[in-house]
């Protein structure tokens, strides 16, 4: 079921045009990724499906008008309010949530005995995860996420990843991701949006067909390989044909 | 040898420099480099400072004071931080008002001393409304300063999951402008304890600190004089430390207010652990 449709998706600023006639489709509870270089305009397409940016031409439709959005940003530091303790920053306002679904998210998370403990008595690993718990505490349809992970080390970026995975095969939310990080996508999508230097065009969109649920062990499979080889070759094509 | 010389040190860093002066303070007194009558014997003004703390006869100037700068500070609060949080959230406001806080914070508040004598007497309401209204200004600034830099993402993320726009105000913007707030607060409260003493001093007045310190000078009791200079400085010292204190408590989050920080690295054992 298509759950969300581009077409003909073009974002100029004054001096630069960022993103050239972008067409693709998500089906609902697809993991799908957006992969390229830095500054190519993966988080002008982010800010532009999330509604957080209106000045495009071209259309964005969500077959569903009241879908509720969720938004990690790279930073937890940005979306976790230092000031309220777990429980609160996962509650924002929302006076008749579900208390079990809370502690459901949280068990997975392994973040339960936590849960009365202020952001800066957790690590940055903790905090990214507590980030996304709240998407999931709100039972978001779709999940934008901005390079998550990026700032953690690899071990807790590792961390955070699969418990992330493992939260989201539970109910399967739709999910629209950017990354730099050719393994972090290939690990976690169902499909791969691969654009081109600026203005960003999609150079090529890939299935990802490795069997779920995955974890890092997958890292050194060989269709995992395959799927990175074809991603680098990409790249390198690009750049070969720059010089 | 070194190590009991660094525990000394430790020990005596804090009163090194107040010391000095005194000895200083004794070194021209008995050198007579001033005259005696304007710089008095400065054990004679400790002992006054005795005197009169032990005999009580001033605690009651020092209640009238502190009760001025209390109210001045608490209407300060009430007026300033609301009118603060709402000039900051919406800017087209602060553009508007922006000239005449600025200009009106420009104006020395004993300036207007005479006009608000003549709105509010000569008693009481006059000197608390003065210092009110310098420390309203000041509150109103930070607090506005304190909502326009707070971080931006945190209105993108209320406005993601739709949170009311009560709870925009109260839970997001005003915590997040905290910090500032009380740092105007303890410029705010110096500022009352400044207007309040200097107003206690015009004609008219009767009671109060600042009429004390005027009291003891035109009856040439000059040790006094000094003695209750010391006391009010000691005053505007613990309010100081009062709203410091107040501060580390409430804003716990903060770098700098919180001892939990250098556990970081435990909760990412605790992280690790989670793990297995």
């Amino acid at each position: 079921m298509t759950f969300l449709t581009v077409s003909e998706l073009n974002k100029e600023y004054p001096n630069v045009h960022v993103l050239d006639k972008i067409c693709f489709e998500i089906q609902r509870g697809e993991f799908v990724s957006v992969f390229g270089p830095n500054g190519c305009g993966k988080t002008t397409l982010l800010n532009i499906l999330s509604g957080m940016d209106n000045s495009y031409t071209g259309s964005v439709k969500f077959t569903d008008n009241s879908i509720r959005k969720a938004f990690i940003f790279q930073n937890s530091n940005d979306s976790i309010l230092p000031w309220k303790n777990v429980l609160d920053n996962l509650r924002l306002d929302n006076q008749n949530i579900d208390e079990s679904r809370i502690k459901d998210v949280l068990d997975e998370l392994k973040l339960s005995n936590f849960k009365n403990r202020f952001p800066y008595q957790l690590s940055g690993g903790m905090k990214q995860l507590l980030a996304i718990a709240r998407s999931f505490v709100f039972e978001c349809d779709i999940i934008f996420l901005d390079e998550p992970f990026s700032s953690l080390d690899y071990n807790m970026a590792q961390t955070v990843r699969e418990k992330f995975l493992g939260l989201w095969q539970k109910d399967k939310p739709t999910i629209f991701f950017v990354s730099h990080d050719i393994k972090e996508t290939i690990l976690l999508s169902d499909k791969i949006i691969l654009l081109s230097k600026r203005p960003a065009k999609i150079k090529k969109i890939i299935e990802i067909e490795l069997p779920r649920p995955r974890d890092s062990t997958i890292l050194t499979s060989k269709k995992f390989l395959e799927y990175e080889k074809m991603i680098l070759y990409e790249v390198e094509n690009e750049n070969k044909i720059e010089d | 040898m070194k190590i009991r010389l660094k525990i000394k040190y430790d020990l005596l860093k804090d009163y090194i420099v107040p010391i000095s002066i005194f000895l200083a303070a004794l070194l021209i007194y008995y050198l007579g480099i001033f005259n005696k009558l304007m710089f008095p014997n400065p054990f004679s003004i400790i002992k006054q400072f005795f005197v009169l703390m032990i005999s009580k006869e001033m605690y009651s100037e020092i209640f009238l004071t502190l009760n001025r700068v209390i109210l001045g500070t608490i209407i300060s609060i009430l007026i300033g931080v609301p009118f603060g949080l709402v000039l900051g959230y919406f800017t087209k406001l602060y553009d508007m008002f922006e000239f005449i806080i600025d200009f009106s914070r420009s104006i020395p508040a004993t300036a207007l001393f005479p006009l608000f004598m003549l709105f509010f007497g000569i008693g009481n309401t006059s000197k608390i409304m003065l210092g009110a209204w310098i420390a309203t200004l000041v509150i109103i600034v930070n607090t506005s300063y304190g909502v326009r830099h707070a971080n931006k993402v945190y209105l993108k993320m209320a406005k993601v999951y739709k949170t009311s726009k009560m709870y925009i105000l109260l839970h997001i913007v005003f915590p997040g402008a905290l910090p500032n707030i009380f740092s105007g607060l303890r410029i705010g409260v110096s500022l009352v304890l400044i207007v309040v003493i200097v107003t206690e001093m015009f004609i008219g007045s009767v009671d109060g600190l600042g009429q004390s310190i005027l009291n003891a000078q035109l009856t040439y009791n000059i040790p006094k004089m000094y003695a209750l200079i010391i006391i009010t400085g000691m005053l505007g010292y613990l309010l100081n430390i009062l709203f410091l204190t107040l501060e580390r408590r409430i804003i716990h989050w903060t770098e700098n207010n919180n001892k939990n920080n250098n556990d970081d690295k435990n909760n990412e054992d605790d992280d690790n652990n989670n793990k297995n």
